[in-house]
């Protein structure tokens, strides 16, 4: 019953908006907190802090161009065996190479060190450097070479400029001597040409994959002239 | 006045000054963002732009550049070196002035600006020479047909660090036009190899 003719007494909402607001209004900080707690509630809708579904991966197959910044790329087959001619003699590991083409698509000339992070390589038993290191996780390695320009037997490659086709074979090692599965799965990620966290200068980092490309395996005998066979 | 007007006007001021500090943040930010970089322009290297066979006064070493020409391919001391585009190759005479050095760097740069660097590793045959000692080498870079035409050279001593450093411009005057009818079939431009030629 309200206490005198004509006045309501207010609902138990409003008495709770009321205490709320007094209590939002009582320190700026208070405001804070509802701002952090209805930007938390607005994500519910869309997952809220579950992790994110990841993108699935395109699927390329052999002979078909795939792109990822700053490259296009299309992987037709690797030849594999323990001398494949030209600079790939034999030793105590087998070479593997994945052959193709690739162009750079960016700017500027871009070093084959750039490759490592674009591209991973899975289902390569026994991968290893070419001085017999184990690399893992699928990395390939570059530092001492590994991107060879096949015109007209292999010949190595420092850099790609950029707008021009490379017939080229990606040099890879493993311990394994034996088959190697029917099928290499490479996957592709894009980078981000951003300037370094640390200095002025600019590089190709964040790498985000987008692509496997599937390339068949056939095992080879020596297949690439030696220079001095190419100079006779 | 109630308590809660009291704390609203107060929070309302507050509010006010924390929205004008982020709009002066966003403002200068947004200036900031379109201003030229002080540090980085005094990084920039100092191009100094000469004509075909004139000679460029660097920090480290008087350099000219001769020769122009285009080809298919290209021969270094051992491999040879073809390409889906074309070959610039041009001579350098360069004489180190207050220590060794050398041509490390050396760029093509389209009318677009695009950058084409080295791409093989014997590509280009300048090496390290003494103060006073002339040297005569060579350098190739591959680059588009499309992008001949305007393109200009750049070279320095330093390949990985030209900030703050000299660096020679010399557009060319070659035209994509001068390609035409260039063949991998054609016998192979053999880079100059270095020669030294004392002066002093």
């Amino acid at each position: 019953m309200p206490e005198h003719e004509g006045e309501e007494r207010p609902g138990r909402l409003q008495q709770i908006l009321s205490r709320a607001q007094e209590w939002i209004l009582a320190k700026p900080a208070h405001v804070g907190y509802v701002v952090v707690i209805a930007a938390l509630l607005l994500t519910v809708p869309f997952g809220g802090l579950a992790a994110a579904p990841e993108e699935e991966l395109q699927q390329v197959p052999a002979g078909s161009a795939a792109t990822a910044a700053p490259w296009e790329i299309t992987l037709d087959r690797a030849i594999y065996g323990p001398e494949l001619g030209g600079s790939f003699v034999a030793g105590e590991l087998t070479h593997v190479l994945l052959m193709g083409t690739l162009r750079n698509t960016s700017e500027r000339t871009v070093p084959i060190a750039d490759l490592e992070g674009s591209l991973h390589v899975s289902g390569l038993p026994g991968a290893a450097d070419p001085l017999g290191t184990p690399l893992e996780d699928g990395a390939i390695d570059m530092s001492l070479g590994g991107l060879y320009d096949l015109r007209p037997t292999p010949i190595p490659l420092r850099a790609l400029v950029p707008g021009l086709d490379y017939p080229i074979g990606i040099h890879l090692t493993t311990t394994n001597s034996g088959a190697l599965p029917e099928a290499i799965e490479v996957t592709l990620s894009t980078k981000t040409y951003r300037q370094s966290s640390l200095d002025s200068s600019y590089l190709w980092a964040d790498p985000v994959s987008t692509a496997v490309l599937r390339v068949p395996t056939e095992r080879s005998g020596p297949v690439f002239p030696s220079v001095w066979e190419l100079e006779q | 006045m109630s308590r809660v007007d009291h704390t609203a006007r107060r929070w309302v001021g507050r509010g006010g000054t924390v929205a004008f500090v982020l709009a002066a943040l966003a403002v200068a930010r947004a200036i900031g963002d379109d201003l030229p970089q002080t540090a980085e322009r005094y990084a920039e290297p100092h191009l100094v732009e000469v004509s075909m066979g004139q000679e460029a006064d660097l920090r480290l070493a008087h350099v000219s550049v001769d020769n122009p020409r285009l080809a298919a391919s290209v021969r270094g001391t051992i491999d040879l070196y073809e390409t889906s585009g074309v070959w610039v190759i041009v001579d350098v005479t360069f004489t180190p002035t207050v220590e060794d050095a050398g041509i490390g760097y050396a760029e093509l740069v389209d009318t677009e600006g695009r950058s084409y660097r080295t791409s093989r590793f014997e590509s280009n045959s300048c090496r390290v020479s003494q103060p006073l000692i002339t040297q005569r080498c060579a350098v190739a870079l591959e680059l588009p047909v499309e992008a001949v035409t305007g393109a200009v050279l750049r070279l320095a001593a330093d390949e990985f660090r030209t900030s703050y450093d000299s660096m020679l411009e010399v557009d060319l005057g070659l035209e994509a036009e001068d390609a035409t009818g260039l063949s991998a079939d054609d016998a192979p431009v053999v880079l100059r190899q270095p020669d030294l030629a004392g002066t002093g």
